[in-house]
């Protein structure tokens, strides 16, 4: 199995990109391209080739699920696994944001010390 | 895959902090727009959305940040606003005075749960080559000057130590000064005052990075300390352990 290396993380909250930050990096060991929009993602996320998406929901300007599809027009992210973070947890907004194809909703907020083990755990069990 | 336990641990404890510095500013915001809001009725509108977003991101990021009952409140206070735009609910006095007392809870509730302070596993040894490293210290009471001083030394750091502003301006003058502390309760015992505050404004150009440390808790305090530019805020008493690891972080970053 394909060991997870390179990710990224759009999200517009400066200081949970920065905590995010910590928590991947330097907590999970990831090679890590963090992006404060909708926008910048699309615009580097296919030089930077990651193994998986990590999306914010509510952003201003373009939200999460329409940052997504726009992701998907890449011809190399097509099948990159993606995970919504959010703190939209109602049961309805979960069955939403999953049958848009993410694989997981991870709860905001999070706990920077085990976003790292959460993350690993959705990679290895994404074929089982 | 850790780097480094205590780098993890400081690096967190100091985005803590952050997020804390940043709710006056965050809580003024909403006070703005919730005002507009009364104002107008809780109906799609711009400031309503503003203040939406505002408590939705409070409640998704406050407890990443250890602060679980702000976030709580938060999404008390989105869900309400939620009920209200998405059933078209006509809004009554009473559940205006309920968001408004909510929105007062959750400002308190930063004050009854404050971020404390873990002992680090800090030694001396990380700090060898601070010897040129010179951190001002405005405080005048000689003897708590006295002994965060020696405790800085332990640290590596060479500390000035001014019981004034007008002697605090002369050193920044004449020394490379990194970092200062200041112990805001001066002359009146309990916030900074306006003339303090004023007097301190200047000193921004020096690009100094301002610790203050207090036995005041209250937004006021942390306010008025944001104002003149706080990159850190302390509740007395402090471990000189934590001030040190602060002091080593904000000056290694702006090396």
């Amino acid at each position: 199995m394909t060991t997870l290396k390179r990710l990224i993380y759009v999200e517009d909250e400066a200081e949970i990109r920065e905590i995010a930050s910590v928590a991947l990096e330097l907590v999970g060991g990831y090679d890590v391209q963090i992006y404060g929009s909708g926008a910048e993602a699309i615009a580097n996320a296919v030089a930077f080739n990651p193994q998986f998406i990590i999306l914010d929901v509510m952003m201003p300007d373009m939200d999460g699920p329409t940052t997504l599809a726009n992701l998907r027009t890449r011809p190399e992210l097509t099948s990159t696994p993606v995970v919504f973070m959010t703190a939209k947890v109602q049961p309805n907004e979960v069955t939403e944001l999953l049958a848009l194809g993410a694989l997981a909703v991870i709860a905001k907020p999070f706990d920077p010390m085990t976003l790292s083990n959460q993350l690993s755990d959705i990679w290895e069990q994404r074929n089982v | 895959m850790f780097k480094n336990t205590a780098d993890v641990d400081d690096r967190l404890q100091q985005l803590r902090d952050e997020f804390v510095l940043s709710l006056p500013k965050r809580f003024a915001n909403m006070d703005v727009l919730w005002a507009t809001v009364k104002q107008q009725g809780v109906t799609p509108s711009h400031e309503t959305d503003e203040l939406y977003r505002a408590v939705h991101t409070l409640a998704g990021s406050a407890g990443t940040f250890g602060q679980q009952r702000l976030g709580d409140l938060a999404r008390i206070i989105e869900q309400s606003l939620r009920c209200l735009l998405d059933n078209n609910e006509i809004v009554t006095p009473a559940i205006l005075s309920t968001i408004e007392n909510d929105l007062l809870t959750l400002k308190n509730s930063v004050l009854s749960k404050p971020v404390v302070h873990q002992s680090p596993n800090t030694t001396p040894t990380h700090y060898s080559n601070n010897s040129n490293i010179h951190i001002a210290l405005l405080e005048n009471d000689d003897v708590l000057t006295n002994i965060i001083a020696t405790q800085l030394a332990i640290y590596g750091y060479r500390v000035q130590c001014c019981s004034n502003v007008s002697e605090l301006t002369t050193v920044l003058i004449n020394q490379t000064i990194a970092a200062l502390r200041i112990d805001i309760e001066l002359s009146d015992g309990s916030l900074i005052s306006p003339a303090l505050a004023d007097s301190l404004l200047p000193l921004q150009q020096y690009n100094i990075p301002l610790i203050f440390i207090s036995s005041q808790d209250d937004w006021d305090a942390r306010l008025a300390a944001v104002r003149i530019g706080a990159v850190a805020y302390f509740k007395k008493p402090v471990d000189c352990n934590v001030i040190a690891n602060r002091l080593n972080n904000f000056i290694n970053t702006k090396q």
